[in-house]
């Protein structure tokens, strides 16, 4: 094990309250620190595996949306929860007539997307101005999605001489024992949720239209 | 990373209660959850300086989170015990008691959910809570989390109120 170098661990305190993690939001949305960001969601997901329940993740995810509101972040938009493996929030606008997802997977963003737009075109065309873009940042995503997929082979590969069926893509491998399946995956790529949210959420890019 | 144990039969299973959930997922998460002790995991793949180091690190631990993971439900004899008297990590109790209903007995998940509120006294007025909502036809839905779920297992397998005897 290669220990801090090569991964981040984020520990889980049980402890961990509402108020202390609205202050690591501020300070990861002031810093525009994606990694604070994404270990705070990580934190509030990881109250359910202490038994906390959903209504004080609610209570959570509204002061993370609160804050960003804010700064700035996420204009008309509010976060209503994120989905069981945390790696998509899911967000929804204020006339509730969609209810997108925004994942760290670009292809999902942009199906996502595609489906948001047409929803405000239709509902309310003067929303319009708070589509997201990603003027800057596809050739970045794409090179990373490659890397990302390339990581997954190998990853993949190797779990072959352990009786898995290699597979491409996102879902790396599988077994069959009996009347189980296990199943190995990865839901986002490089750019983990945080830094694609950092990105969406810039005031820059939602204002383009 | 996410590690995931699911089974056909138990979607089957659940395919006979209309108020269940049709999902294969029994167990499992992101690979930090599956530890004693959970935490949040996460990989930098950006420098290709390091990338091989870091790719060689996400199989090391898939090697010795993962795979001892789902070694357990390989060992039913071992697991069902184990399950009904404690916690398994990311195995939320609902669906140890679906798990159990499907590969074991009645009388065992009944246990299992009566054990889970021994340890867990302070969620009892909630399952309370939401017990009480299949008292009514028109306020009955398939609740699927966790504590919450268990009074959707008291009401659809028949264990009665599981902390009021």
């Amino acid at each position: 094990m290669l220990g801090t170098e090569a991964r981040t661990w984020h520990g889980v305190n049980e402890h961990t309250n509402i108020e202390h993690l609205s202050k690591q939001i501020e300070q990861g949305v002031s810093k525009h620190d994606s990694k604070v960001i994404g270990q705070v969601l990580h934190e509030m997901h990881s109250w359910k595996a202490h038994g906390s329940g959903q209504k004080q993740i609610d209570v959570a995810l509204q002061d993370l949306s609160h804050k960003l509101h804010k700064d700035g972040y996420l204009p008309g938009l509010s976060i209503i929860g994120f989905d069981k493996n945390h790696d998509k929030l899911i967000i929804t606008d204020k006339s509730r007539h969609s209810v997108p997802v925004l994942d760290a997977n670009l292809p999902k963003v942009e199906k996502h997307q595609e489906k948001l737009d047409t929803k405000h075109e239709t509902v309310d065309s003067r929303q319009a101005k708070f589509r997201p873009k990603f003027v800057d940042e596809e050739g970045q995503v794409e090179v990373c999605k490659s890397v990302f997929l390339e990581s997954c082979t190998v990853i993949s590969k190797h779990f072959e001489r352990a009786g898995f069926s290699y597979l491409k893509s996102r879902q790396i491998c599988r077994r069959r024992f009996a009347d189980f399946d296990f199943n190995i995956f990865q839901q986002a790529p490089t750019i983990s949720l945080a830094h694609m949210f950092i990105c969406q959420c810039q005031p820059s890019f939602l204002l383009q239209s | 990373m996410s590690a995931i144990v699911s089974s056909p039969k138990l979607k089957k299973f659940r395919a006979k209660y209309p108020l269940l959930i049709l999902r294969p997922g029994i167990a499992g998460g992101h690979l930090g959850r599956l530890q004693k002790n959970p935490s949040s995991l996460s990989w930098e793949l950006a420098n290709p300086a390091v990338r091989a180091e870091v790719v060689s690190d996400v199989i090391q631990s898939i090697e010795t989170m993962a795979l001892p993971y789902f070694a357990q439900f390989e060992e039913l004899s071992t697991l069902m015990p184990r399950i009904i008297e404690d916690e398994l990590q990311a195995f939320e109790a609902n669906d140890v008691i679906d798990f159990l209903m499907c590969f074991a007995d009645k009388e065992s998940a009944r246990l299992a959910a009566k054990n889970f509120f021994s340890r867990k006294p302070d969620l009892i007025p909630e399952y309370k809570k939401h017990l009480a909502f299949f008292d009514k036809p028109e306020s009955r839905q398939p609740y699927d989390h966790d504590h919450v779920g268990l009074a959707t297992a008291s009401y659809i397998y028949g264990f009665g109120d599981l902390v009021n005897e």
